[in-house]
């Protein structure tokens, strides 16, 4: 059993700051490179979200907190940002609030498939927090 | 990110190097525009056979330059090699809408010959 938490600032460094911590965090697991890279791109999804979406043009923390219970990972990341209105439309595949910011509106789609289990929680004017489950 | 290009007649070969992720696309978005128009480019060749990872983002930077291209009236495709790269060309349904290749040299040829 592990267990950690980080939180960092939205900007978008970090997005490749956050692979690395939870590809670190895993490798004691030793998990086939397949594996590595799903939950390296799960997390990158969720990240970006929060500082494209949830801080939008202003800046806050976004945290990320992982479990490990022998080989399942446990994940959530969350901001304290705008929120989501309406979670259901945020899920559809291809929806996307910012299109023109060439958003295909895939990474909750990409989320689900890379990993076992996706949850989302959103209040607007609140912030988001997205979990997931995956066994390595 | 890093990337190279090279431009043949009117055809641009952008070699990406290193994580496609929302931080790089930012940054490559602006380098590719600027280098389409200034050769007045009919074929983008994206070749992202160096490209240890990529995400979404990677994706929206893929298929907004395919629209731009289309809207130029030229083509695009890509090459791919990574297993890591290739599933979330798979994922993203790109594949409908941009031609993959697994050789770079095969796709130069046939963009030169469009010219
Ligand atoms: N942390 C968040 N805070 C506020 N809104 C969010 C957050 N995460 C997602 N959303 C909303 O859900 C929508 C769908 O998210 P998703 O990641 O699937 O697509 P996208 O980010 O728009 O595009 P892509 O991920 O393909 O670049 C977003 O457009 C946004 O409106
Ligand atoms: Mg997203």
């Amino acid at each position: 059993m592990n267990e950690m938490t980080v939180s960092f600032l939205s900007v978008s460094e970090n997005e490749a700051f956050a692979r690395t911590v939870i590809a670190a965090f895993i490798a004691p697991l030793d998990p086939t490179v397949t594996l590595l890279n799903e939950v390296k791109t799960a997390v990158s999804e969720a990240v970006t979200n929060a500082i494209v979406h949830g801080y939008e043009n202003t800046q806050g923390m976004v945290t990320m907190h992982a479990i490990l219970d022998g080989r399942k990972l446990t994940l959530s990341v969350s901001d304290v940002g705008c929120g989501i209105a309406d979670i259901e439309q945020a899920m559809v595949p291809t929806y996307s609030s910012k299109p023109h910011e060439e958003r295909s509106g895939i990474g909750f789609t990409v989320m689900q498939s890379f990993m076992d289990k996706l949850d989302v929680v959103s209040q607007p004017q609140k912030g988001t927090c997205v979990m997931m489950e995956k066994q390595l | 990110m890093r990337v190279r290009v090279e431009v043949k007649k009117r055809v641009l070969l952008a070699t990406l190097m290193g994580e496609l992720d929302h931080h790089a696309a930012t940054q490559l978005r602006t380098r590719l525009d600027r280098e389409l128009a200034k050769h007045k480019i009919k074929t983008l060749i994206v070749d992202l056979s160096q490209v240890g990872f990529m995400d979404s983002s990677g994706i929206g930077l893929l298929i907004g330059r395919y629209r731009q291209m289309q809207l130029s009236g030229g083509r695009m495709c890509i090459i791919s090699a990574s297993r890591t790269v290739d599933k979330m060309l798979t994922v993203s349904g790109i594949r409908k809408l941009v031609k993959v290749y697994r050789d770079p040299k095969i796709a130069l040829e046939e963009g030169l010959a469009n010219e």
